[in-house]
């Protein structure tokens, strides 16, 4: 009986869990077994479901934290940045001189004749955060899911604090250009 | 004074590596006369609240493929029979 009830959540809610996790996830292996583990989850916590929040957000309550949990232990955090990584982001070499001053000066989001609105500005984010090696944009959504202090961070994932700013820096200042380029590539060459 | 280079640093980190008063105030002053780095914070911000308001967005697309659909329809029904 209560299996029927995980059911009905799969049938309503599944479509929606499923592109969450997708977005945040990168892989659609890992959006279906995050939504596998969220339903299960709910199965056996459906006493605690006091009907308080609608089903939907109840359960991507849930779901939040099974993509926090994959996140944290399905990526090789350990391992050093690779040459892939680098090439397809940007980071404090390629933005600045030896000198320290800009290389490549911030441009702005869009031309002044082109007033671009959320929805419009929430796509090239999209598309951005699509072209960010997985690794960078799974750390992102880490970051915007769960609001922990860098240094348990750097503990739940295994790596140095040093690693933690890198891949950080990398990401936020890849998207911030990316973003310029209208979400067409964050090459700087 | 610091350097653009620092500066960027400072305002990318700011949450996991929250600036002194005193590194806040150097900020200010580098900011006060670089246009370039007060766009870099601006765009950062965006950014920021792009991603905020992004987290809370649910919808329906993609939506789940029916073999995956198969799946966890199985998996469900299996946690009954336990």
């Amino acid at each position: 009986m209560m299996s029927q009830q995980a059911l009905l959540w799969l049938e309503e809610h599944g479509d929606m869990l499923y592109a969450y996790a997708l977005r945040r996830l990168g892989d659609a292996h890992q959006a279906e077994e995050a939504v596998q583990n969220t339903l299960l989850a709910a199965l056996e916590n459906a006493s605690g479901y006091a009907g308080r929040a609608s089903v939907s957000t109840w359960l991507v309550g849930i779901l939040k934290y099974k993509i926090i949990d994959q996140i944290r232990e399905q990526q090789r955090w350990h391992a050093p940045i690779s040459q892939d990584e680098i090439e397809q982001s940007v980071g404090e070499d390629d933005l600045f001189s030896a000198d320290g001053h800009w290389a490549h000066e911030p441009v702005e989001w869009s031309d002044p004749a082109q007033l671009l609105d959320r929805k419009q500005l929430q796509q090239r984010l999209e598309r951005c955060l699509a072209r960010l090696p997985r690794r960078m944009a799974q750390l992102i959504w880490l970051r915007q899911l769960q609001d922990e202090p860098a240094e348990l961070v750097c503990q739940s994932l295994g790596i140095s604090q040093a690693n933690l700013y890198q891949l950080l820096l990398r990401a936020r200042q890849t998207l911030r250009v990316c973003l310029s380029e209208g979400g067409q590539h964050a090459h700087l060459s | 004074m610091l350097t653009c280079r620092e500066v960027s640093r400072s305002l990318t980190l700011q949450t996991e590596a929250p600036p002194t008063l005193y590194r806040q105030l150097q900020i200010r002053l580098h900011l006060l006369i670089c246009h370039n780095c007060r766009r870099n914070r601006r765009q950062l911000q965006a950014l920021n609240a792009l991603l905020a308001s992004e987290t809370q967005t649910t919808d329906h697309a993609p939506s789940l493929p029916e073999p995956a659909k198969a799946r966890l329809r199985a998996k469900l029904e299996a946690v009954n029979k336990d």
